[in-house]
């Protein structure tokens, strides 16, 4: 089975998560399969907007933890390969508007803030509860700084959860259902809305909002990627990781 | 000074600009868009002069690029955006502080003007935003502005979504500074302008070079490129194909 379901039709690329049982975590095959769906999206050249969606309760619980705890080095390439799952989202040349009910953690709530909009429902739970594993929320900031300015300090230091109404508040979120039922209703009549501008204009205007906000260049990509990879080797990550996988298993 | 298009007057330190054509909604013609540089480069020349109020004759603050006028004529266009871009830096730039009296509407380049400034003050039943993409514009040439007025994360959701909205959510998004009932406007804008008189006039200057170096306001290579981003794509078969929609209506 597909982890990433890809619906290619004109005027909106549909990428769906698709591994429901595992809260759509972030594995190896999944980000294998979002790169092939991202690399498929920009080469669709008839549609104007990408909707990213996960199937089942949880957007994205963020990293696939227990293949970290197996395999030591593959906390620094999931690190790694977020950031460039990051920037080739930003840089379709679809608007791209994510969907997301239940939870968007860590690195799934790191995906959010590389999308054009983001809409959620009241409910949602998101947020970088990441330093109680001794991993740096950094890999998210080019983009999420870019969101939500100074309110990135305590999401990222604090690493508290918040809902999807807080989201919209601190400008994580674009826009927030007014239920979690009609979370899909709200972002079908965003994506038509979307649809019928101009897809010349519309990815024109993305290509100058990227340029304007630094989104256009590698250095802060790479600068957070590199510093946040670095820590997975160190004592404080590895016994962390160890110990939040441990209590939970229990 | 008067023209036709646009006009300024100075009293008690504080300068009005107000654009002259109420009939057609004070939209932006290649001519009033030059007549405002005008009435701007008189202003940074006018150490008299503490604050200015821009504004618009009429019930419409202004709707807009009058593309119209131009209608099936690109380069024009073209000539419009780089034109405005020369004038919104020029006002952007004046060493003393601005603020946008808006009425009615501040739609498209008439937004851009109203949020370069230094204070937006409108009313809620005012109609403002950037509606470029549903014409297959692209709104480059204000979008620095807007970035640097609300945030880049907001300025790119409201930018990519186009569509215009009241002058509360205007307000709330941070288009605007000040948002009182239509029939305070002017005293409202007034007693800004007054208190901002009151300043000394070379911190407010050096506090306002500070902030625009800051802000990147100064870069004029950013700036150009917008211009030269906008009319391109304004003069690509999308955008032309959508205006003529819009024009036979």
């Amino acid at each position: 089975m597909p982890l990433v379901r890809l619906e290619l039709n004109a005027p909106c690329v549909t990428i769906t998560l698709d591994d429901p049982g595992r809260r759509n975590a972030l594995s190896t095959a999944m980000f294998d399969a979002l790169r092939a769906g991202v690399a498929a999206a920009a080469m669709h050249e008839t549609s104007a907007v990408v909707r990213l969606r996960g199937n089942g309760p949880a957007f994205c619980a963020g990293f696939d933890l227990g293949a970290c705890v197996e395999r030591r080095t593959l906390l620094a390439t999931f690190i790694r390969r977020l950031s460039l799952l990051n920037r080739s989202i930003r840089r379709l040349r679809q608007v791209v508007v994510v969907e997301v009910q239940g939870a968007a953690l860590a690195g799934g709530c790191a995906l959010l803030s590389a999308c054009d909009f983001v809409c959620v429902a009241p409910d949602a739970t998101l947020g970088y509860p990441v330093h109680r594993i001794g991993v740096s929320p950094a890999v998210s900031l080019p983009t999420l700084t870019i969101a939500t300015g100074g309110a990135a300090r305590p999401l990222t230091l604090g690493g508290d959860l918040i809902d999807g109404r807080t989201a919209l508040r601190i400008g994580l979120a674009t826009h927030c259902a007014e239920s979690p039922d009609t979370l899909p209703t709200l972002v079908d009549s965003l994506v038509a809305r979307l649809a019928a501008k101009g897809p010349v204009a519309l990815a024109a205007t993305k290509r100058w909002l990227n340029e304007l906000d630094g989104s256009a260049r590698n250095t802060a990509f790479d600068l957070t990627a590199e510093g946040s990879a670095r820590l997975c080797d160190g004592d404080e990550c590895v016994a962390m990781l160890a110990s939040f996988w441990n209590s939970r298993k229990r | 000074m008067q023209s036709e298009l646009a006009s300024l007057s100075v009293a008690d330190g504080i300068a009005t600009l107000s654009l002259q054509r109420p009939e057609a909604r004070n939209a932006l013609s290649l001519e009033l868009i030059r007549a405002m540089g005008e009435c701007v480069r008189r202003v940074a020349s006018d150490d008299s002069i503490r604050v200015l109020i821009v504004t618009g004759e009429g019930k419409v603050f202004c709707a807009g690029m009058d593309l119209r006028a131009v209608a099936s004529d690109p380069v024009a266009m073209g000539e419009m955006l780089r034109e405005l871009s020369r004038v919104t830096r020029a006002l952007r730039r004046l060493p003393i502080p601005t603020i946008a009296r808006v009425q009615g509407a501040a739609v498209g380049g008439g937004c851009g003007i109203m949020v370069v400034c230094d204070f937006a003050v409108t009313h809620p039943e005012a109609k403002v935003g950037y509606p470029e993409v549903d014409l297959g514009v692209c709104p480059a040439v204000v979008a620095p502005w807007l970035i640097r007025k609300i945030g880049a994360g907001r300025a790119r959701a409201m930018l990519l979504a186009g569509g215009t909205m009241s002058g509360t959510e205007g307000f709330e998004a941070g288009l605007a500074t000040h948002l009182c009932a239509s029939e305070l406007l002017e005293t409202t804008a007034a007693q800004l302008a007054k208190r901002l008189v009151a300043g000394g006039p070379k911190a407010l200057a050096a506090t306002k070079e500070w902030l625009n170096a800051l802000d990147g306001s100064n870069e004029d290579a950013v700036l150009d490129r917008a211009a030269e981003i906008s009319a391109t794509i304004i003069a690509g078969e999308e955008a032309q194909s959508r205006l003529k929609a819009l024009f036979a209506r």
